[in-house]
């Protein structure tokens, strides 16, 4: 005879694990965007201050100071939205891990996979 | 047996154990009642153990690529030789001073660079579909109202792994670099604005490459 699944444990256990992921996530993506956005910041400040009248930037480098400042932002979007698809893929093998576990219960085997 | 508890009210007889009526849940002209009393039990079991292959056989689902502890080694070596580099220049440059104290120092960032790039390269990159049509759906619009904006959605909406593309930026920042530093005397505020960017791509391509190991 196999054991029943209660439906609500199985729901609550499935958003739970699936806040405490997100959580997890969030605060590394967090925290990356708030390290990043310093350095873009930092270095925004070292090109404003090299190309300032004495500085140490030339007027023909310049392009290619601020070609590098774009491409330090463009990929924050790049790394962020990888990021979010990494933590997207654990949430959701964390619910289908929960789901495992359900089924294990019920059919008294611990699955092989 | 019951598998999950739903009301019998809800559910057609078939499912609830009710005596199964030739004509109306099935299309056959024999007995079904009888048969489905005696075998009930078996083909519930059956089709739990059915749903329950079918629920764990998906049950990893892979939007990004593998953990590669080579290419986290690789990154740790690559940060190794650049934090060298980027120390020994510290206190500002003299061009003169090149040749002898400096270009090996870029030839091994650049060899480990291009090393590494092979590494990624061979490592097999999941495109599920619904990836890629989340992709197409979020970048499409986006990408008509700005030609400036294009390549950065579409690159976002490829949602491609990010790494060889910091190693990528990273060489072109090296390469930047040299060629500054073969060709004139840096300042020590130099050096820090040349290695934000070094160091971000190497930052970048490390934190992504850890968040893999799940």
């Amino acid at each position: 005879m196999m054991a029943a699944i209660n439906a609500s444990d199985l729901l609550d256990n499935i958003l739970n694990t699936a806040a405490n992921t997100a959580s997890t996530g969030i605060d590394s993506i967090s925290q990356f965007a708030k390290d990043y956005a310093e350095d873009i910041a930092e270095y925004a400040a070292l090109i404003a201050k090299g190309a300032a009248p004495g500085g140490w930037i030339d007027e023909e480098d310049l392009p290619g100071w601020t070609k590098s400042l774009k491409k330090m932002i463009r990929e924050f979007a790049r790394m962020v939205a990888a990021l979010i698809v990494v933590e997207v893929e654990k949430i959701i093998n964390a619910v289908l891990d929960v789901i495992k576990t359900a089924v294990e219960g019920v059919i008294g085997k611990v699955l092989p996979i | 047996m019951q598998f999950f508890r739903i009301g019998k009210s809800n559910l057609p007889e078939k499912l609830t154990g009710g005596t199964l009526r030739p004509g109306r849940n099935c299309s056959g002209d024999f007995a079904v009642g009888g048969i489905m009393k005696r075998y009930r039990t078996g083909l519930n079991s059956f089709f739990c153990l059915l749903l329950a292959a079918l629920l764990v056989s998906g049950c990893t689902v892979r939007l990004a690529p593998e953990h590669e502890p080579a290419i986290v080694d690789g990154l740790k070596t690559l940060s190794v030789a650049t934090s060298t580099l980027l120390g020994k220049m510290k206190a500002g440059t003299k061009k003169a001073d090149f040749e002898k104290e400096r270009k090996s120092f870029y030839d091994e960032i650049v060899g480990q660079a291009n090393g590494l790039l092979l590494l990624i390269d061979v490592r097999p990159e999941p495109k599920p579909a619904v990836l890629r049509w989340l992709g197409m759906a979020s970048a499409d619009d986006l990408t008509k109202k700005s030609s400036q904006d294009a390549n950065l959605w579409t690159d976002i909406k490829k949602l491609d792994v990010p790494t060889d593309d910091q190693i990528n930026w990273l060489l072109e920042e090296v390469a930047r670099m040299k060629n500054a530093d073969k060709n004139s005397d840096l300042p020590p505020e130099a050096i820090r604005a040349f290695s934000k960017p070094i160091l971000r791509a190497l930052k970048n391509a490390l934190t992504y490459e850890m968040a893999l190991d799940r």
